[in-house]
């Protein structure tokens, strides 16, 4: 695969990648403040619980860009 | 509060990681540069590492080799570091320090040429190295890393340690409030996880927090370079730390049958008996798997926010030169003002989900029984 091709990939493969994250993101997100909103009382543990799936989430999009940086040497 | 007078330890626990961090830092270096080099490159730069740092060569390199995750690690190293280089590249390209980018592009040319640079802001270590000849300054900018991760352990040992000293429960003042709100957030955030068995690790966990979010920090403050930006130097050995703490404690806990049991998935029936089977090396990847995904989600995290900064900042005084026609000493446009609310957002975070996937690590290898139980009594 030459550089030029490599330049269209890396850019796109890693939009896709959030596009995938920002919708679980969303997702989990809307989930916590539902959750808060009936329950106020439990907010400590809901926001540490929905902080942790956000992480394992948006490692997702990480593991994208740090292939692109491996690809960026690449180009 | 009779509890901060006790935990006088966090200290010394801080230090005690300090200095395990630094000796993972020197581990982690070593093979990766040593695997990249050995084929292509004569001995020249790796002899040159090994006198800058005497500490870290006499260390059993040989017992990261032996480490099971380690052997997965050259690999990921072995391609972190181009990428690593070029950040030297792109910074000598704008001019600081043309022949020492040039030696680090030919000692990062074997991840197949090196075009795209990532920019970074220049920090202190940056002007020391434009002064030095190029090996030195190679060698300096390898070392950048441990260096400013041990300013920032330095920092706070001091900070910590004279502080210890000062604080009183029966004369509350400023400083004891500060501290107080800080230790009880997190030995809160712990209970609420562990339970009240969080005590014992609280000194470690809390010193992880405290240590992750000041260097994600320092690469905010001029001339400074969070350290955590760099996957193999020190991120990989906080995560190496983590695992190696959270097995010491499932060991403790469970001793070495409990401790197999739970591998095997805790099984119950003939059924699950059979399964385990399957289960085990599934298990034992999972906790091998752990410390890399740890360590690679603050380094991205750290890496992309760093460089994003960086980009605006380039940004920034390109448009500036643009608009001048290119006059000497005019300041850019701070085009990365608006981002840096977002690092100091992504910094908290940052640490918080690192301290907070440790701490579940620990609650996840506690017995049981003990653990549903608390968490039980904690619910609402």
């Amino acid at each position: 695969m030459d550089g030029s091709t490599l330049g269209l990939a890396i850019p796109l493969g890693l939009g896709m990648a959030a596009i995938g994250s920002g919708i679980g993101l969303g997702k989990a997100i809307e989930g916590g403040m539902n959750a808060m909103g009936r329950q106020p009382e439990a907010i400590g543990q809901i926001q540490t619980a929905m902080i942790i799936g956000c992480a394992f989430i948006e490692a997702l999009t990480i593991y994208a860009l740090i292939v692109s940086i491996l690809l960026m040497g690449k180009i | 509060m009779q509890r901060m007078r006790v935990d006088r330890t966090a200290p010394l626990a801080l230090l005690l990681g300090a200095a395990l961090l630094i000796a993972g830092v020197c581990l982690a270096e070593e093979p990766a540069h040593g695997s990249s080099h050995e084929a292509t490159t004569t001995a020249a730069p790796t002899e040159h590492v090994a006198t800058q740092e005497p500490a870290g060569t006499g260390e059993p390199v040989a017992a990261t080799h032996g480490e099971p995750a380690a052997t997965h690690e050259t690999t990921a190293t072995h391609e972190a570091t181009p990428a690593h280089g070029e950040t030297a590249d792109a910074h000598g390209a704008a001019g600081a320090h043309g022949e020492a980018a040039g030696a680090h592009g030919a000692a990062a040319a074997h991840g197949g040429g090196h075009g795209g640079g990532m920019p970074h802001i220049p920090s202190a270590l940056t002007f020391i190295e434009a002064k030095l000849p190029a090996e030195q300054a190679e060698a300096l900018n390898k070392l950048k890393d441990p260096i400013f991760s041990l300013v920032v352990a330095l920092i706070l040992a001091v900070f910590f340690v004279s502080l210890a000293g000062k604080l009183d429960a029966r004369k509350p003042g400023r400083t004891q409030m500060a501290v107080e709100l800080i230790f009880g957030g997190l030995y809160g955030l712990f209970t609420t996880i562990i339970g009240p068995s969080a005590r014992r690790y609280t000194p470690f966990l809390g010193s992880l927090f405290v240590f992750i979010f000041c260097n994600n920090l320092f690469g905010m403050v001029p001339l400074g370079h969070s350290s955590t930006s760099s996957f193999a130097n020190t991120t990989f050995a906080l995560g190496m730390l983590t695992f190696l703490y959270v097995q010491g404690i499932a060991l403790k806990e469970n001793g070495i049958g409990g401790y197999l049991f739970h591998m095997a998935g805790s099984p119950k029936t003939g059924m699950e008996w059979g399964f385990s089977l399957l289960l085990f090396p599934l298990h034992v990847l999972g906790e091998l798997i752990k410390p890399i995904s740890l360590s690679l989600r603050l380094f991205g995290n750290i890496f992309g926010e760093d460089t994003l900064m960086a980009t605006m900042v380039l940004l920034g005084a390109g448009i500036m030169f643009k608009i001048t026609g290119g006059m000497a000493l005019v300041p850019g446009i701070p085009l990365q003002l608006p981002f840096y609310f977002l690092g100091l957002l992504s910094c908290t975070i940052q640490a918080l989900v690192f301290t907070l996937l440790a701490t579940v690590y620990i609650a996840l290898w506690l017995p049981h029984g003990h653990h549903a139980e608390e968490g039980h009594s904690h619910g609402h």
